[in-house]
């Protein structure tokens, strides 16, 4: 071998040698890494199944603080609740399972667990249907923002869908395997309680189909209204305000007029964003999807308060589904009244709120109403709250309960109105309706059939559910159905409906469904009947406002120049008394001419709806 | 002739290797120096543009604004001036929140994005989790930040900011690139929602910065302007997103000494190729007048050594290539541990070129001497000595001589003379030393030792020494110059950040706090509210960036050194007003090397801008300092204010601890979103910066005197191969190993000795010139000469050589043949 054939081997083997070395350390350092990735991936998934695990314990010691977690066969057999166990479990797994497979942090997870173990948790289980709202501030402590929550809704409602009947023919088979003489009655009723579950929801696979595909397309609406509802109801507009304003510190302190807008602007991001997500193609999908599920689903899945509870909350989103792109123009608009000294007079009604005398306080709340009225009309077109009137006349002609918003918001209007005649004497009555001449003594008496019969009707549902729940009697169940008087002739206040053909105690489901079929056809009849004529009232109302010469819009900024009354003195002379209640009345007057009153008995009808 | 070139490639396989190597080499220096301003422009420019990425325009608040901004209808819908009238321009606009949080009592940036909007501006490069599918509660942190913190992908963080707490989980892990190279204090990237929580508790988007990129290619100083036109962001700050003009200033700043010195390291690597290929002449000429003698015509020489030195400088040329590109691309991970190394192809193409066509030009030397004599004189072993040889480096030394001291004495042309000096003193060295080394043989033939003897004979009558000599000196002469530019900046650098060790800024302030509250805060000893920012002042002959001391109380706070008399520059900046300290007359107070550079003179006018507003100012004071390497103006808040800059900072002095001073005031004011951190860790970022571009040059100038001494003892190596004979004649002739090897080491220890000198005797000059030639960058520096450097380097440099026959073992290869 000649010298430069060694000298070029030895070349060629030193940088075989380094390229070597080079490659080994790169190759070798990321197997290393991808090892490493691989079992931090492993550790994270026992994680979170163990996480999961603790949320589930603490969810069924929430419930019962003496049932164990994953108890055995044999360990059931022995326990005299184990019917209900069985139940419980089988819908926490559930929930569980749509937990451990959402996109929420194990972390975030883990602090729901130590939640649920806590006093509020544990609150939160003893009633739930009383304490459902303790769920949001549950969640809030949590820090679940809106996309978790509406994540979790949107997944737990297509599960539902998609295995609920799987859940309940689990639920069943273990309920069969944990009978034993000691649990016999608890798992009997229970058992039966499935049963009857799983006959309701016996769909086909086309029907089955037709639901998740109704659910699936209204995906995105179903998101952005739970989102919306769940941000906004953990941050009130004003709230947050009053907040920055008083604080000395954070990275607003001291808040300029100026930061306020940009505050405001920003803070109406979620209703904007809500407005963008409500177009007309969408609101369609979203009544669909929630017109399947509440006429699939609503009072068959009584062993779940939460799915109950979702249930519920869909059937009143789903009165106002069709206003909300004009409802967000109006929060929009009317957030246009917070500036620095509306913020001011929020702080200080707030701050006096224990001090003041009743009627102090409803003038002063009548005050800043008017304030955010003003705001809302002024930047407000009026086809745009005609339009509104439109879109709650036309949804009214649907379903009973879509027809509610117009009667009531009508209702309340001439109740103002009416609210010092004789209510026997009809022709009186007529007369101090806003708009007289486009009502009758016929009209008025069935729109206040129908308004009663709305309540009633509701009071009359809520109590059939909480007879499923054993938290009623059928003795109050039958009370509820006589107030709704069914069977009376309109004239008369009744509904005019033939007699029950089924007997409540025997056949208690199907005399329910009878009454509330025939019943809420036969509201929904009335209420079109009357449509014609509140939606001209309605409209004529808001004409009213742009009407010079009625001058409702001078009153308003009239009434919006004063100031708040300060709270009366501690040991008040009765001519200080008495001069109160003079400049309180006048107040009124000014509320009245101005129809600020309506719009309160709006807003105080609205938030006892949410509530 | 292909043949042939070949066989001559195999017979002398080291020289060939040498050769490879040595243009290798060549291409690997010169493409490190053509492509080290660019590596660090890349660098300088990664950093400074991480925040604003890839918008044009920027929108921010500013202390005199509102501390918040949105985007407005008008803004979405902006129209700007064209010639057809209004029309509407295609932006997009990605508003953002900038604040600093708290997490486990220490300082982060928090930055929030509209979601899905987090990669609008910049890439996020993952080492681990996943951006796809963001909750709103996720975000992503730097590798160093989750070290640091200690946390992974799914942790939790904890931000506060005053009584707001929020809770955030790690989703991703990102590389120190994009957002996170400026992640000083820790950068923590999220959805804005979240990370509003801090400043109004709920799901409310709030900003504090609004990006803006110009799609359609509309001019972006007219968006500007149409922009500030709208009412509710004519308070706010709105200017271009990056200043590339400084980005540029800076890395001029931190490259210039080097790239002077780079120059002269391209012309060495060119000269080493050259000296290369000379090795060994004197076997071509014999080989070139031996292929005369069979018929070979001058074409078919010309074909043979074209052909073998194209061959070479080929291959020589690509593996050049690789380590050019690998070694520069390792050096600029290791030093300014970025992954941001761009390869430039046409600088590579161009080294490589260079590498090339020098060994290819230089092969042909020996062609062109061979023509001058007959064969029979080709052949000769004599080599005819030039009885004029010495008159050339004479002339480059009085030459060198006299550029110098036209550069000292007439300082109109300072600058330029000395690049021009820079140049004669390293030619005059290169032509020069080979006869100093012959006068110090000379004197060393006196010496009785034989080996000492011998050396000395040896060394003026060979040709290989001389070149040696030459190489060494002018090698160890540059790199010498290289670490002279290290030293520069590096003392230069870290001499004014001495002079602002007590200070703490507390930025992020009201223009209208009340300064009295810093007082009770235990540790500090003055606060002043001032004006604390970049701006430039432009004037007839020059521009330039500058940092803005926006207080008259700076004058006292930082030791300059007054050129005109403080009492005078107190005087002018004074107020006339009573109750008000400083005049709100538009004067300022520049360095003197403003003076220096550009000549300007007191009562000129520059034109300075600050925050997109414009004002003429009128110098009424030179000082001195080394901060910001003399780049800054001092003016009053007074005036500033008059142009409508408002205070921006408070400037603390703390006596005692610095760093418990900044825990005070942190405590204090833990409720407000003031940004409270000592002068040394707001540095930090431009230290490490600048030391992280100070290793680099550092660790060139190693690189550049490891490849010269390489490439002296290899050149050493080959051209004591054509004297084996040499060698064994004095063997044969008697003499014992050990004195042979001590005659060789003598020879190289001469060579090291008189190279150390002339280049530390030439430093001096060398340093001198460096720092005159900087000032064409518009870069003042006081001479800074320091000795020990050059005598490290230098010794080093000198010692390796000189041991050379032990290290590679000469006495193993001698050999009793016979001839």
């Amino acid at each position: 071998m000649t010298k430069t054939v060694k000298i070029i081997i030895v070349i060629a083997i030193c940088v075989l040698v380094v390229a070597g070395v080079v490659l080994g350390g790169i190759f070798g350092s990321r197997a290393v890494e991808q090892k490493k990735r691989a079992e931090a991936e492993k550790q994270a998934i026992v994680k979170r199944f163990e996480v999961v695990s603790a949320v589930e314990r603490n969810f069924l010691s929430g419930i019962n603080s003496d049932w164990s977690y994953d108890l055995t066969t044999e360990e059931l057999k022995e326990l005299d609740d184990a019917g209900d166990y069985v139940v419980y479990e089988g819908w926490v797994e559930f929930f569980s399972g749509i937990l451990y497979a959402s996109p929420l942090q194990t972390a975030k997870l883990e602090k729901l667990s130590e939640a649920l173990a806590s006093e509020d948790g544990q609150k939160l289980f003893e009633e739930f249907d009383d304490n459902a709202g303790l769920l949001v501030s549950l969640l809030r402590e949590v820090e679940f923002t809106g996309a978790d929550v509406s994540t979790v809704v949107y997944t737990l409602i297509r599960s539902l869908v998609q295995d609920g009947s799987s859940v309940l023919v689990a639920m069943k088979e273990k309920l069969w395997d944990v009978k034993s003489a000691k649990n016999v009655d608890n798992v009997n009723a229970s058992i039966s309680a499935v049963e009857t579950e799983l006959n309701y929801l016996n769909f086909t696979k086309d029907e089955k189909d037709e639901i998740l595909s109704a659910v699936t397309s209204a995906e995105s609406a179903i998101k952005a209204l739970v989102k919306f509802a769940y941000t906004t109801s953990i941050d009130t507009l004003t709230d947050n305000m009053v907040n920055v304003m008083n604080s000395e510190d954070g990275a607003l302190s001291q808040i300029e007029n100026e930061e306020i807008q940009t505050v405001v602007t920003s803070m109406l991001s979620n209703v904007r964003e809500l407005k963008a997500a409500m177009t007309t193609e969408e609101i369609a999908k979203l009544n669909n999807a929630i017109r399947t599920v509440t006429d699939k689903y609503d009072g068959t899945l009584a062993t779940s308060r939460i799915v109950a509870q979702v249930l519920n909350y869909a059937k009143l989103a789903y009165v106002f589904t069709d206003s909300i792109p004009y409802m967000a123009s109006m929060v929009i608009s009317a957030a246009n009244v917070v500036n620095g000294e509306f913020l001011n007079m929020v702080k200080e009604y707030v701050e006096n709120i224990d001090v003041y005398d009743s009627r102090t306080k409803e003038v002063n709340s009548l005050i800043i109403l008017a304030r955010v009225e003003r705001a809302m009309l002024e930047n407000m077109e009026e086809s745009e709250l005609e339009g509104l009137v439109n879109v709650v006349a036309a949804q009214a002609e649907t379903d009973y309960r879509r027809a509610m918003p117009v009667v009531a918001v009508d209702a309340c209007v001439n109740l103002i109105s009416i609210a010092n005649a004789d209510v026997d004497d009809a022709d009186a009555l007529i007369d101090g309706m806003v708009h007289s001449s486009i009502w009758s003594e016929a009209l008025l008496k069935r729109e206040i059939v129908v308004a009663a019969k709305m309540v009633l009707m509701s009071v009359f549902e809520k109590t059939y559910f909480k007879y499923l729940e054993g938290e009623a009697s059928i003795a109050g169940l039958s009370q509820a159905a006589s107030m709704c008087d069914f069977t009376s002739s309109v004239e008369n206040g009744g509904l005019g409906i033939a007699q029950n053909p089924y007997d409540y105690t025997t056949d208690t489901t199907r005399w329910y469904k009878y009454y509330m079929d025939e019943g809420s056809a036969k509201v929904l009849e009335l209420a079109q009947d009357l449509l014609p004529t509140l939606k001209n009232d309605l409209t004529l109302c808001i004409e009213d406002y742009y009407q010079d010469e009625l001058q409702i819009r001078t009153n308003l900024e009239a009434f919006c120049q004063r100031e708040l009354l300060s709270p009366l003195p501690e040991g008040a002379t009765d001519d200080e008394i008495s001069a109160r209640n003079a400049l309180v009345n006048d107040y009124m007057a000014y509320a009245n001419e101005s129809r600020v009153l309506w719009v309160n008995m709006l807003v105080q009808l609205l938030s006892s709806m949410v509530k | 002739m292909f043949k042939l070139a070949l066989r001559n490639i195999k017979s002398k396989p080291w020289r060939t290797v040498v050769a490879v190597f040595g243009i290798a080499v060549a291409v690997a220096m010169i493409f490190a120096m053509l492509s080290f301003r660019s590596a660090v422009f890349d660098y300088i420019s990664a950093s400074e543009t991480a925040v604003a990425g890839s918008s044009d325009i920027k929108i921010a608040t500013k202390s005199s604004s509102t501390r918040i901004t949105t985007v407005t209808p008008e803004l979405d819908a902006l129209e700007v001036q064209d010639g057809n009238g209004m029309r509407a321009v295609d932006l997009s606009i990605y508003p953002s929140l900038y604040i600093y949080a708290q997490l486990a009592d220490e300082y982060v940036q928090a930055r929030g994005f509209d979601t899905g909007e987090f990669e609008a501006l910049q890439k996020l490069d993952l080492l681990s989790g996943s951006t796809s599918s963001l909750n709103t509660d996720d975000v992503i942190i730097s590798k160093s930040a989750a070290e640091h913190f200690g946390v992974d992908v799914g942790s939790p963080l904890t931000l506060s900011l005053g009584s707001n707490n929020t809770t955030v989980y790690v989703a991703a892990i990102a590389k120190n690139s994009g957002y996170f190279l400026d992640d000083s204090p820790y950068l923590i990237v999220g959805d804005v929602k979240k990370i509003s929580a801090l400043v109004i508790t709920g799901e409310t988007p709030l900003f504090n910065e609004i990006y803006v990129k110009v799609n359609d290619g509309t001019d972006v100083n007219a968006v500007i302007d149409a922009i500030k036109a709208i009412d509710y962001y004519k308070d706010m700050q709105v200017g271009l997103s990056h200043d590339y003009e400084y980005i540029d200033e800076q890395t001029t700043a931190l490259t210039a000494p080097v790239v002077l010195a780079g120059a002269a390291v391209l012309v060495l690597s060119v000269v080493i190729v050259a000296f290369i290929f000379l090795m060994g002449e004197k076997e071509k000429i014999d080989y070139i007048s031996r292929l005369r003698i069979v018929g070979a015509t001058g074409g078919q020489i010309l074909g043979v050594f074209l052909i073998e030195s194209a061959l070479i400088a080929f291959v020589g040329g690509v593996v050049g290539s690789a380590l050019a590109v690998g070694i520069f691309a390792l050096i600029i991970r290791l030093t300014l541990k970025t992954i941001v190394v761009g390869v430039n192809a046409a600088y590579l193409f161009a080294a490589a070129v260079a590498g090339i066509a020098s060994a290819v030009l230089s092969s042909l030397l020996p062609i062109i001497r061979s023509m001058r004599g007959t064969i029979r004189q080709n052949q000769s072993t004599v080599q005819k000595q030039s009885k004029f040889g010495f008159v050339p480096p004479i002339v480059l030394c009085l030459l060198a001589t006299a550029s110098v001291l036209v550069e000292c004495f007439v300082k109109a042309v300072t600058p330029y003379f000395a690049i021009v000096s820079l140049a004669l003193v390293l030619v005059a060295l290169f032509a020069a030393s080979p006869y100093v080394v012959k006068f110090v043989a000379k004197v060393a033939q006196k010496a009785s030792a034989p080996s000492v003897k011998t050396a000395a004979k040896t060394l003026p009558r060979e040709k290989r020494f001389a070149r040696s000599t030459s190489i060494l000196t002018v090698g160890v002469a540059i790199c010498v110059m290289l670490f002279m530019a290290w030293n520069v900046t590096t003392n230069v650098f870290d001499g004014y950040l001495k002079s602002v060790e007590n200070f703490t800024f507390v930025s992020n302030i009201k223009s209208n706090v009340d300064t009295d509250g810093f007082y009770d805060v235990d540790g500090v000893d003055s606060a002043t509210k001032m004006v604390w920012q970049k701006g430039s002042i432009k004037a007839e002959n020059f521009e330039k960036s500058i940092n803005l001391l926006g207080s008259g109380d700076i004058l006292d706070m930082i030791n300059f050194e007054f050129i005109t008399p403080k009492a005078t520059v107190k005087s002018a900046i004074a107020s006339q007003t009573p109750g008000q300290e400083y005049t709100d007359e538009k004067v300022c107070v520049v360095d003197i090397s403003l003076q220096k550079l550009y000549g300007v003179k007191l009562g000129d006018e520059l034109e300075l801008s600050v925050k997109d507003k414009v004002a003429k100012v009128k110098i009424v004071g030179f000082v001195h300092h080394n901060l910001f390497n003399g780049n800054y103006v001092v003016m009053s808040s007074e005036a500033l204010k008059t142009l409508g800059v408002e205070v921006d900072t408070v400037l603390i002095v703390s006596r005692g601890d610095v760093e418990k001073t900044v825990g005070n005031i942190k405590q204090k004011y833990a409720s407000q979103n003031y940004y409270v951190v000592s002068a040394l860790e707001a540095f930090k970022w431009d230290r490490d910066s600048t030391s992280a571009v100070f290793d680099l040059v550092g660790t060139l100038a190693v690189v550049v005197g490891v490849f010269i001494l390489l490439v002296s003892v290899f050149a050493a190596l080959v051209g004591r191969g054509a004297e084996e004979n040499a060698r064994t004649s004095l063997l044969a002739a008697g003499m014992s190993k050990n004195t042979l090897l001590l005659n060789e080491f003598f020879e190289h220890t001469l060579i090291a000795l008189v190279s150390f000198v002339v280049a530390f005797a030439a430093s001096v000059l060398l340093t001198m010139s460096l720092i005159h030639a900087l000032m064409l960058f518009g870069l003042y520096f006081e001479f800074t000469y320091s000795a020990w450097v050059v005598a490290v380097v230098g010794a080093v440099m000198a010692v390796l050589y000189a041991v050379v026959p032990f290290a590679l073992n000469f006495k193993h290869g001698y050999r009793l043949k016979r001839n």
